[in-house]
């Protein structure tokens, strides 16, 4: 998740006076996480549905509120610049969407350039997913004319120096060459021509999501700025605008807007009007629990730096900035009213439902299980259900057969889903071969199989297993175990001979036990593990295990 | 019982021979003593005299004696006398004689003529000059008298054995000399021992110690047979060691997991539980998570090779899902305004939340209802001290007309407290949820707080769909960060691989409350 970092001064700066520890306290109550904080500054993490909280000024706005110094929605006012951008219609097919705005008067040093870089960067990850979706582009204005151009153009149609480059490069040569355009290869692989932004002059200002041009670099006597937004999202690519706008709009910076002229139409960015949602006061008191009245709705939604006109006594209508992304529905207004009411605020109360409580089977089984392998001497033991072919195959001297395999495992170990506890119980001994012996340990847990045939491909089986290392461990002390397991559990025991390459030759058994009243059954294996199989797992003493499925009804 | 009375009462029969013994002779005992005394032998004895010594009972001095005696060749040279005594001899008739003739006129064998030569020169009883062997004045008053180690020889050839420290001053001068020649005396080192009382063994006897035939042992047939009646059953030394036992045991985080199970069943809430392998539908799309989320991303969800896609649920489900991403359907949200697409939805995941239970739960039951559910979650997460890519969550939802946030807060605070935490709550963000909040639990100790889990209310395009017209309060708590503070361990993996030992030794409880 984005996290951005300010300078204590930098909120005085904004025209907020707060102690750190008080800013501390707050923060999380506006839905933030502190990360870690000294004397001068401070690190917050703030969740991906406020990107406008992702510069100082964002933050301040909101602080501001919060706080009561400011309250209601912030005008920004745009002015019109009178130029205009072409869109080229081969662009449609490839990243159709544009916005631009002009930022006059701003003041720039080293450390607003590097914000506006992190602010930018956050923008691309949080709305543009990784510039995909959305991508920016923030220009010195003062080298470059209007009217601009947004075309799609060949591989070797143009040549501009690009960022962090000496030289000048084709679009074909900055995707192979150049290591933002090997980073982001992937955004154009599908197309033959890319997007460039030119201005008058022929100048390129940007190969969008790519790269922008070193002519246009922000430098620390940049005052004034162009802002290009490109993406495959209309409503995504005049979010990221906005809330750039009004971070700006914020210290003072005058906007101005610009024509984008498409072949088919022609709209006009930023664009800054409001959206407006109704909130019904009786919805706000049921769902968040608290007593409100619509004047207290209208003041905590002003603290939420929006505005409310009451329309009724349980309906406001609410006016919502252009730079909120958030509020999709009258759900969020609630929410917005509770964060201010502040949570430290609201009083907990159980509910007042009468239900009756029905325990699932599957887990209280567990514990029947497991009464009885405890009193056997066994420990409990919990193992990983992702595990690997090497192991849970190879090891046991098994072959490989249908299973849950991962797409993209995290480690060589980790590539499948159990279908057996075995390994998992052959695990835990390796780990503890220098341990005192002799060690009895069982598991019960959940394997997962493959099934064509259900919902989700796959069907989950319980399974509980056990094995003893010591040794004199041997095939009579597995049969006692299993015959008294079974027994104390209530199933009949039926033992046939069984051959099972994890187990030595003629010392394994398969039981299968039907329950006395003929309703669950349950079946498995048990016997002297093969000596190969102890030798795979590194350990130098006989085991003997058993494994037991459980089969409903 | 006085200390006295409890030391006398644990000793052992044998043990108390030896005081016995000791008492009679009011002195010190060596062993041998003690066994000739009482009958006893020698390892019942010296057993006894340790442990009597280990309760400062007695005393016992430890001497190392070494005794001498000859080997076989040692007791050839005492019969027949050393080679240098036999040349000695040769040169006291003839007074010189050249090297090479010593052996014919001597005797002797070559390996003995050399011996013999060399010691004639240490002992001064001859001199060499170019091959020819020389009687001294220091040979000629020997040759009838005997040196040292010729007498130590005979000594122990005719006494067998000769301790050490019995030796005069003559005798030692010969032992050296017998020593550095190999192998013609044999030395035993022998330790001897000797048992003085000690005053705390005065007191014992002082106060009266009586010998009885005594059992270790309770035996079926000194019931049986009435023997116990004249049987003395010695009391134990109760702080002596003893062998541990490991008892079968239930796993602690299994534990943690059966008391949360029992938080919930005891405040009302219906147990299920749903599948672990899940649809994409399911874990994202049914709880409006958009389809280019981050979350959904292939690096933090574990998408499967095999089976790669699951089947979706009725069509009406489907499309309503569908129409809240797209334009927020009826729910009247604006939705997320993209395509929504199905085969997107149809992909397997290993869940990577347990609120896809809820969502099954909710399309299939009507409120009011109270649902809880404790599973395994997988995320895209390398092990490490502080991550796994697997864990386990406890999920909850409470549904009706009157329930809202507080209420959420109410369970959640209630939750905790029977854990024993305190909890508070700040704003958070979840695609699924408003008035969503992250729990923080307090901890004292670092005097911090932690979080652990999150929860809201399950937003309108979740609820519409799924035909759920009363409000639904949602949690979803992870388990193992909550077990780990419970455990006062560091590092989770001790959860999953865990040391035997360390699940040997940890109490079940810390104390068990038997009132309120």
């Amino acid at each position: 998740m984005p996290v951005i970092t300010f300078d204590y001064k930098d909120l005085e700066k904004l025209g907020i006076e707060i102690s750190k520890e008080k800013l501390i306290d707050i923060l999380p109550m506006m839905g933030s996480d502190i990360e870690d904080f000294d004397d001068e500054s401070i690190k917050v993490e703030f969740f991906p549905n406020r990107p406008d909280q992702l510069s100082v000024e964002g933050v301040a706005r909101s602080l501001k509120g919060f706080l009561g110094i400011e309250k209601g929605m912030p005008i920004y006012p745009v002015k019109d610049s009178g130029l205009e951008v072409f869109v080229d219609e081969k662009i449609t097919n490839i990243r159709p969407y544009i916005s631009f705005a002009l930022i006059k008067n701003i003041k720039m040093d080293e450390k607003k350039l590097k914000q506006i870089m992190e602010f930018q960067e956050d923008l691309h990850w949080v709305i543009g997913r990784d510039r995909k979706k959305v991508a920016i582009g923030i220009h010195n204005l003062d080298v470059i004319e209007g009217p601009f151009y947004y075309n799609a153009m060949e591989g070797n149609e143009i040549c501009f120096t690009p960022l962090e480059s000496i030289s000048e490069m084709t679009p074909l040569e900055v995707i192979q060459e150049h290591p933002k355009g090997v980073k982001y290869t992937h955004l154009m692989e599908k197309f033959e021509a890319y997007p460039v932004i030119k201005d008058k002059n022929n100048n390129v200002l940007s190969m969008p999501p790519i790269i922008n041009g070193e002519l246009t670099k922000l430098t620390e006597e940049t005052g004034n700025v162009l802002v290009d937004v490109t993406g495959t999202d209309q409503k995504a690519v005049d979010y990221a605008l906005n809330i750039i706008c009004a971070s700006f709009g914020e210290v003072g910076g005058e906007i101005e807007s610009l024509q984008i002229v498409y072949p088919d139409r022609t709209v006009i960015t930023p664009d800054f009007t409001p959206k407006t949602k109704n909130l019904s006061v009786g919805k706000t008191c049921q769902y968040s629990g608290l007593d409100l009245d619509a004047e207290q709705i209208k003041d905590l939604i002003a603290k939420a730096r929006m505005d409310a006109e009451i329309i009724s006594e349980d309906e406001l209508i609410v006016t919502i900035p252009a730079y909120r992304v958030d509020i999709l529905h009258e759900a969020d207004l609630i929410e917005n009213v509770a964060v201010e009411y502040c949570f430290n605020n609201i009083e907990s109360y159980l509910p007042d439902i009468a239900t009756i409580a029905n325990e699932n089977k599957w887990y209280t089984s567990d514990n029947l299980l497991r009464e009885v392998m405890v009193g056997l001497g066994f420990q409990e033991i919990m193992s990983l259900m992702l595990t690997s072919e090497e192991k849970h195959y190879h090891n046991l001297r098994l072959e490989e057969d249908e299973r849950v395999e991962v797409s993209q495992p995290i480690s060589q170990d980790r590539t499948m889903i159990r279908k057996s506890l075995l390994n998992g119980l052959i695990e835990f001994l390796e780990d503890n071969k220098h341990e005192e012996l002799p060690q009895r340990i069982f598991e019960i847990g959940d394997v997962i199989y493959i099934d064509e045939g259900a919902e989700t491909c796959t069907k989950v089986s319980k399974k509980i297993a056990g094995a003893i290392i010591h040794s004199h461990a041997n095939f009579t002390e597995i049969k006692s175990t299993v015959a008294s397991f079974l027994e104390n559990t209530g199933y009949k025991l039926n033992i046939e001979p069984f051959d099972h390459p994890s187990f030595i030759n003629g010392r394994c058994a398969k039981v299968n036990g039907g329950q006395i009243d003929g309703k669950n059954s349950i079946e498995g294996f048990f016997g002297e593990i093969h000596p190969e199989v102890i030798v795979n797992f590194n350990m130098e003493y006989p085991i003997v295990a058993f494994e037991l499925e459980l089969i409903g009804k | 019982m006085e200390e006295i009375d409890r030391i006398i009462n644990e000793l052992h029969l044998y043990e108390k021979k030896v005081l016995k013994s000791l008492e009679s002779s009011k002195k010190s005992l060596t062993p041998e003593d003690v066994v000739n005394a009482q009958k006893l032998d020698i390892k019942s004895v010296m057993s006894a005299a340790g442990s009597l010594a280990s309760k400062d009972i007695i005393l016992v001095i430890k001497d190392v004696e070494e005794t001498l005696s000859l080997s076989d060749d040692g007791e050839n040279y005492a019969q027949e006398g050393l080679p240098e005594r036999k040349l000695l001899n040769l040169l006291q008739q003839e007074g010189s004689v050249h090297m090479k003739d010593l052996g014919v006129k001597s005797g002797l064998n070559p390996s003995d003529v050399k011996i013999g030569v060399g010691w004639l020169v240490r002992k001064k009883w001859a001199k060499i000059n170019q091959g020819e062997v020389t009687i001294t004045d220091n040979g000629k008053e020997m040759a009838d008298n005997l040196q040292e180690d010729e007498k130590l020889l005979s000594s122990l050839l005719e006494k067998g054995r000769i301790s050490l420290n019995s030796l005069d001053h003559d005798l030692q001068q010969g032992f050296k000399l017998l020593k550095s020649r190999k192998g013609l005396i044999d030395i035993d080192k022998n330790t001897a021992h000797t048992f003085i009382l000690t005053d705390k063994g005065q007191d014992i006897l002082a106060k009266g110690i009586v010998i009885q035939e005594e059992a270790t042992q309770l035996t079926h047939q000194q019931l049986k047979l009435g023997e116990w009646k004249s049987l003395k059953y010695r009391g134990y030394d109760v702080k002596a060691d003893y062998p541990e036992f490991n008892p079968g045991k239930m796993h602690p985080l299994r534990r943690i997991i059966e008391e949360i199970r029992n938080v919930f069943i005891n405040l009302g809430f219906d147990e299920s539980k749903g599948p672990i392998l899940e649809s994409a539908f399911w874990n994202f799309d049914c709880l409006f998570q958009p389809q280019d989320h981050a979350a959904r991303e292939m690096q933090d969800t574990f998408y499967i090779n095999n089976p790669s896609h699951s089947q979706l649920p009725d069509e009406n489900l489907v499309s309503k899902v569908a129409q809240a991403h797209q334009d927020g359907g009826v729910a009247g949200s604006e939705g997320w305004g993209y395509l929504w697409e199905k085969e997107v939805a149809r992909q397997s995941v290993l869940r990577t939340h347990t609120t896809s239970v809820s969502a099954r739960f909710l399309a299939e039951n009507e409120p009011p209802l109270k649902m809880f559910s404790v599973g395994k979650v997988f995320r895209r997460e390398t092990i490490t001290y502080k991550h796994l890519p697997e864990f386990h969550q406890v999920e909850g939802i409470v549904a009706g007309d009157e329930i809202n946030f507080r209420n959420l807060l109410g369970i959640l605070k209630e939750f905790y407290k029977k854990l024993g935490f305190e909890v508070r709550f700040r704003p958070a963000y979840f695609p699924y949820t408003y008035l969503s909040t992250e729990c923080e639990i307090y901890l004292p100790e670092k005097e911090s707080w932690i979080e652990l889990g999150g929860a809201g209310m399950f937003r309108p395009e979740v609820l519409e769909p799924l035909g759920i017209e009363t409000p639904v309060a949602a949690f979803g708590l992870g388990i193992e960060r909550l077990a780990m503070i419970r455990l006062g361990i560091k590092d989770i993996r001790m959860l999953y691989k865990s040391d035997i030992g360390w699940l040997r030794k940890l109490p079940i409880t810390q104390g068990v409350d038997i009132e309120d």
